[in-house]
């Protein structure tokens, strides 16, 4: 460490810090270039894990912790969307060339405003509660591995723990040159992911409540001291936190080519989604939404020699490496 | 009557008391300036009034409503708008959007207030898209107080304006101070530059270990030896 801070302050170093962060980020590129199909797997994993991780660092930009929950948030968001499509929806697979049918276009926005929905009672009930006793941070995120604990009983109780599916039937993928293939889902995930993504861009840069978040995140002193309710700003992020976790949780199976639903898929994604929050620099919805893309691709091409098993360890390497060079993240700010 | 009037106030953090029992007023209109040594307690005196730190007793009346049992967030549309010492800007805001969270309880005119404040302070109009946290430290002190007088505050509380500005910055933002004083907004501020605040305000209070030592006209007290000796370091 001392060797670090060291080198860092002279300017000699600082350059050769930059020739070795440009020629790891052309690596990167090469790899990922070499694989491409692999890397194209990657960008639809990195969009569901983009969901997920803006949601988590919104979260973090307001209330400074991480929450443990966020995971199973995207499981409820799942089951919800399994409920509605087996239970309440007529039966109908195959749109266009998707293996899920129209329903599922109905069903995805019920699951985030579900979520949406969880996620205000969790402040509300939770972690208000704690906020307004001025509970240590330690206190905070145990109450968040409990509410993600109870979630995940909740989703075992009524729905078993046996694996379900979403009704689906197999299409053919599309076939690109270079060997890639596509499966049509994917788009759908993919696009999905990037109309919510740009929503929110639009939602933090052009409405009054979207640059009230941005403030509270900057500066909840200053943001009370000028008349902003912070409290209010503070469910309206766990809300938009929420309705993505939704989601993602909804995209997340029908990413899966069997379309498969388990009551640990959310927690297991938990991992990857904290380095791409760590990777992209905490607080920051834009380096969020990179480093998934980051942890994503680098997850995906990495089953070209380790067996996919070690994806989550994989996603570490990669945020450890980043934060070798950028300590704060890619996007993070100097502080 | 006073525009602001506290009387006996006590406050602190957590179970630490820092000030025990202050009486201040602030008549519309005027600049009033607080000096005192580190930790007297001023800076928590700002923010009692503000209602960032509450109040554990006394009493707070502002603009003939009474304040102390509000939350800070409905003490600030009466009119009294704060610019913190440190942390007083939205570094990842632009200039305009902090300009924009200013005037957040604003439901009229944002835009007209906003061009008020560019014309204002011309060094920030240049660079409107600019993100806040690219400012220098005086451009920034600026943009602090520009966000401050988007809701047009009766009353304008400045924590330490010209902490760490150069000497000819202290002088544009004591100018500046001025300026918005003849618009008719009271001033009351904390500050280190005793001397030069002294000379620009009405009155002053000075401030030692949470009590109000002494209470005088700003000319007085700037003459006064025994602040002199005290305070305002020997010269």
């Amino acid at each position: 460490m001392f060797f670090t801070a060291r080198t860092m302050s002279s300017p000699a170093a600082a350059r050769v810090s930059r020739v070795v962060q440009s020629t790891l980020a052309i690596v990167f590129v090469v790899v990922a270039l070499s694989h491409i199909g692999l890397a194209v797997n990657g960008i639809f994993l990195g969009s569901i894990l983009a969901m997920g991780a803006v949601g988590i660092t919104l979260v973090f930009g307001v209330m400074r912790f991480a929450n443990i929950a966020h995971g199973d948030m995207m499981t409820l968001g799942a089951y919800v969307a399994f409920f509605l499509l087996v239970s309440v929806l007529p039966e109908h697979t195959g749109l266009g060339p998707f293996t899920f049918g129209f329903p599922l276009l109905i069903a995805m926005p019920v699951s985030m405003a579900a979520v949406a929905a969880l996620a205000v009672g969790m402040d509300v009930f939770v972690f208000r509660r704690l906020r307004l006793r001025r509970a240590n941070i330690v206190t905070i995120e145990i109450a968040s591995l409990g509410i993600a604990i109870a979630v995940r009983g909740f989703v075992q109780m009524v729905w078993g723990t046996p694996v379900r599916y979403f009704p689906n039937e197999g299409r053919a993928h599309f076939s690109l040159p270079a060997d890639i293939s596509i499966a049509p889902n994917h788009l759908f995930v993919s696009g999905a992911a990037l109309a919510l993504a740009i929503a929110l861009h639009l939602l933090l840069t052009r409405t009054k409540q979207g640059k009230a978040m941005r403030a509270t995140s900057d500066n909840p002193d200053l943001a009370r001291a000028s008349g902003i309710n912070t409290e209010r700003v503070l469910l309206w992020t766990w809300g938009i936190a929420g309705a993505l976790a939704g989601a993602a949780g909804v995209l997340l199976v029908i990413f899966n080519a069997t379309a498969q639903l388990k009551p640990t898929m959310g927690f297991q994604l938990l991992v990857p989604l904290f380095a791409a929050v760590v990777v992209g620099g905490i607080g920051n919805p834009y380096g969020a939404f990179i480093g998934a893309m980051l942890i994503g691709i680098s997850m995906e091409v990495s089953t070209a020699w380790a067996l996919p098993t070690y994806k989550p360890a994989i996603a570490f390497t990669v945020m450890v490496i980043v934060l070798l060079f950028r300590p704060r993240g890619i996007l993070g700010s100097k502080g | 009557m006073p525009l602001l009037d506290a009387a006996g106030i006590r406050a602190g953090y957590g179970d630490t008391e820092i000030i025990h029992g202050v009486d201040m007023r602030v008549d519309a209109g005027e600049v009033v300036t607080i000096i005192g040594p580190n930790g007297s307690g001023k800076s928590t005196m700002m923010k009692a009034i503000v209602g960032i730190v509450q109040a554990s007793s006394g009493e707070i009346w502002f603009d003939g409503r009474r304040i102390d049992g509000l939350g800070a967030d409905r003490r600030i549309p009466l009119g009294l708008c704060y610019v913190p010492q440190t942390d007083n800007v939205f570094p990842t805001l632009t200039i305009t959007e902090n300009l924009e969270m200013g005037g957040f309880l604003r439901s009229d005119r944002l835009d007209g207030r906003i061009r008020e404040m560019f014309e204002l302070f011309p060094d920030l109009a240049g660079k409107r898209n600019a993100k806040a946290g690219s400012l220098s430290g005086g451009q920034r002190q600026m943009m602090a107080v520009a966000r401050a007088l988007m809701l047009e505050p009766k009353l304008l509380l400045l924590d330490e304006p010209t902490a760490g500005l150069s000497p000819l910055l202290m002088e544009t933002v004591f100018g500046m101070v001025r300026d918005i004083n003849a618009t008719g907004v009271a001033i009351l501020m904390v500050e280190h530059n005793a001397k030069k605040a002294l000379a620009i305000s009405h009155r002053g209070y000075v401030l030692a270990v949470g009590e109000v030592r002494m209470e005088n006209t700003g000319p007085e007290l700037a003459n006064d030896p025994q602040v002199g000796r005290l305070y305002l370091g020997s010269e």
